[in-house]
């Protein structure tokens, strides 16, 4: 990568505002309010049917809002065609012309903005550094692999400079050690151009590694926005904490500030809402789990071993607590087998009230 | 293996035999007897003295006839078919009934369409009742039979209307709705997609449905027979008066191989240009 590429002039912030849109019957983004700060890169997560892809097709301005308003800074987008919109978008697809050369393809934007021969010329040839594909802009997309597809959609859309940039599962056509490696790659290039960039992705891991912020979506609401790891460690429902990695979710009822009871065990909750009566959900991850010997400290939860599962730098076992099914995640040097009976801690403060 | 080699052998058999005996067999007859071989009609001798008697003004005529409303109804036909399958790409309200009423043309015979239309056009038809009762001629047009051959271009462009319509939507929908989005989101106007976008990577149908109109209505008899002008006539009209009402047998017969050879030299060209179009998509 080359560092000739200057920041876009014109970056700014994005706005929703109670966006609401229906398919038919059916609500597919259901009062969506969001703030994404300039420069900021912000990732839709959920699952498929959550809306996330649809409010990105809204911004894109390829479908209008049944109600609420789309701003780009001050200014409301909801009319504005999506050729007038300034937004550039990384399809899953990569959508690239495949009766256009990569050079034609990524010259496509400027070309559609007038932009002057001579200046169209030396941001291709930047946009060509940029993504690494020197040497290959005579060839057509269907000559290249789906990696340098990737490349020259990615190219296309930032040589156009756009005021917000958009990704729309851009990895998931490619293969897992590729993904990895674009991921970085797209971060850090969006970072350097400080564009404002909406990301959508279906992939908790990709989610968490590349964004400011993740959220996360499901039905077409807001579930929670945070940053990742506020979004791991802290998950609000019940539906985060299962969709951001795996997630142990024990129903029970308040007994205390911080204490839950529940058919397992009484457990001592980390800082946080303060708990009324009634039912409640509790929530911590398999790696917090450890074995320890009986008799010992609060929040035990005692378990058999239903399964052992090596996964190179982990073990994962497959416990039932009482006809309550959990995961944890222990170190290599674990011993124990299946139908083991075993005590295992969580600490309080990895142990989370979800709605 | 042999009783592979035996299985197709069964399985080809019926059909290319069919189209080798009646197709194949039939073409090579008709160019033998064009050069005086195997005659029906009096002795059989090698001769040119059919194809030297084509060298006169009717056989000309004829022949730039039928080229005038095969090139005419293609590219005529195309005009209405490709903004109409541009139209009813996207489903909206009425494409639908639209994309029906559409195709009944395809479902009526030529002789019937003829029929049908001469009704329209006819002196004392539809249109000019209409227009005279309206008072906008005061003395009948004459549309039929005219000598250009208007009304056998409209007759073929309502007939073949919903068949190049069929290539060109099977067409556009093989385009990613993606790309389209695409060339929006990078800034292209509608009418800019289309031209940047749609309208090359919809080329090869175009020339499809183009040459596949050229060639049906090339060796035309029906439509022309009864709405065409009366001198001149197409080559296919002009080969069955040879045949039938002059017993020219010999000269009908380079009538079909002219016709016919004519029909596969424009297949020559259609996918000499298919392949180089296929080249650019790739």
């Amino acid at each position: 990568m080359c560092a000739c590429a200057a920041g876009f002039p014109a970056v700014s912030g994005l706005r929703l505002r109670n966006v609401v849109r229906h398919y038919g019957g059916f609500t597919a983004v259901d009062g969506v309010d969001l703030d994404i700060a300039k420069g900021e890169l912000v990732t839709l997560l959920g699952p498929s049917g959550c809306g996330k892809t649809t409010t990105l097709r809204m911004v894109a301005g390829f479908m209008a809002p049944d109600s609420g308003d789309i701003l780009f800074g001050e200014r409301r987008m909801n009319d504005v065609p999506p050729h007038r919109r300034n937004t550039a978008m990384v399809f899953q697809s990569y959508a690239l012309f495949p009766h256009m050369t990569v050079a034609e393809n990524i010259a496509f934007g400027l070309k559609m903005r007038k932009i002057p021969a001579a200046e169209q010329t030396r941001r291709i040839g930047e946009a060509i550094d940029t993504v690494s594909l020197r040497g290959l802009e005579a060839r057509r997309p269907g000559q290249l692999s789906g990696g340098q597809q990737q490349r020259v959609a990615l190219a296309r859309a930032i040589v156009t400079q756009p005021d917000i940039l958009l990704f729309d599962e851009p990895l998931s056509n490619l293969d897992a050690k590729l993904r990895e490696k674009v991921r970085l790659e797209i971060r850090e290039l969006q970072k350097r151009l400080g564009v404002t960039t909406l990301y959508v992705t279906h992939d908790q891991v990709e989610a968490l590694a590349i964004s400011d912020r993740i959220v996360v979506m499901n039905k077409g609401r807001i579930e929670q926005v945070g940053a990742p790891e506020t979004l791991y460690r802290s998950p609000v429902t019940s539906f985060v904490a299962d969709f951001l990695g795996a997630a142990n979710i024990v129903p029970g009822t308040a007994a205390g500030d911080h204490l839950v009871a529940t058919p397992i065990g009484r457990f001592s909750v980390g800082p946080g809402r303060k708990l009324g009566g009634g039912p409640v959900k509790i929530s911590w991850r398999p790696e917090d789990m450890r074995v320890v010997a009986p008799g010992a400290e609060a929040n035990i939860v005692g378990a058999r071993v239903r399964g052992v599962v090596f996964c190179g730098s982990f073990i994962e076992l497959v416990l039932d607590a009482a006809g309550q099914q959990l995961r944890a995640q222990v170190d290599t040097g674990f011993r124990g087998r299946e139908g083991d009976m075993l005590d295992f801690a969580v600490p309080s403060d990895r142990v989370r009230v979800v709605e | 293996m042999r009783t592979d080699r035996l299985t197709l052998v069964l399985l080809i058999l019926p059909g290319a035999g069919f189209i080798f005996l009646f197709l194949a067999a039939a073409i090579a007859m008709t160019v033998l007897q064009s050069v005086g071989l195997y005659s029906l009609v009096g002795e059989s001798k090698l001769t040119f003295e059919h194809w030297l008697s084509l060298a006169d003004r009717t056989f000309i005529d004829s022949f730039l006839f039928s080229l005038k409303v095969g090139v005419g109804s293609a590219f005529g036909t195309l005009i209405f078919s490709y903004p109409l399958a541009l139209f009813l790409r996207r489903r909206r309200f009425g494409t639908q009934l639209i994309g029906s009423i559409i195709k009944i043309p395809l479902f009526v015979p030529a002789l019937v369409a003829a029929f049908l239309i001469l009704n329209v056009l006819a002196f004392h038809g539809i249109l000019n009742s209409a227009l005279l009762g309206l008072g906008i001629i005061d003395r009948p047009l004459r549309m039929l039979n005219d000598k250009f051959g208007w009304n056998v271009l409209i007759i073929q462009i309502w007939k073949n209307l919903p068949f190049q319509l069929l290539i060109l939507s099977a067409t556009l929908e093989s385009i990613q709705t993606d790309v389209e989005d695409a060339a929006r989101n990078l800034g292209a106007s509608p009418w800019r997609v289309i031209r940047h976008v749609i309208l090359p990577l919809s080329a090869p149908g175009i020339l499809i449905a183009v040459v596949l109109v050229f060639i049906l209505t090339f060796g035309d008899y029906a439509i022309t027979k009864v709405a065409g002008p009366v001198y001149p006539s197409s080559l296919s009209v002009l080969m069955y008066t040879e045949a039938f009402t002059l017993q020219q047998w010999g000269a009908a017969a380079c009538i079909g191989v002219v016709i016919t050879f004519a029909s596969l030299l424009f297949v020559a060209i259609y996918a000499r240009a298919a392949r180089a179009v296929a080249e650019i998509g790739r």
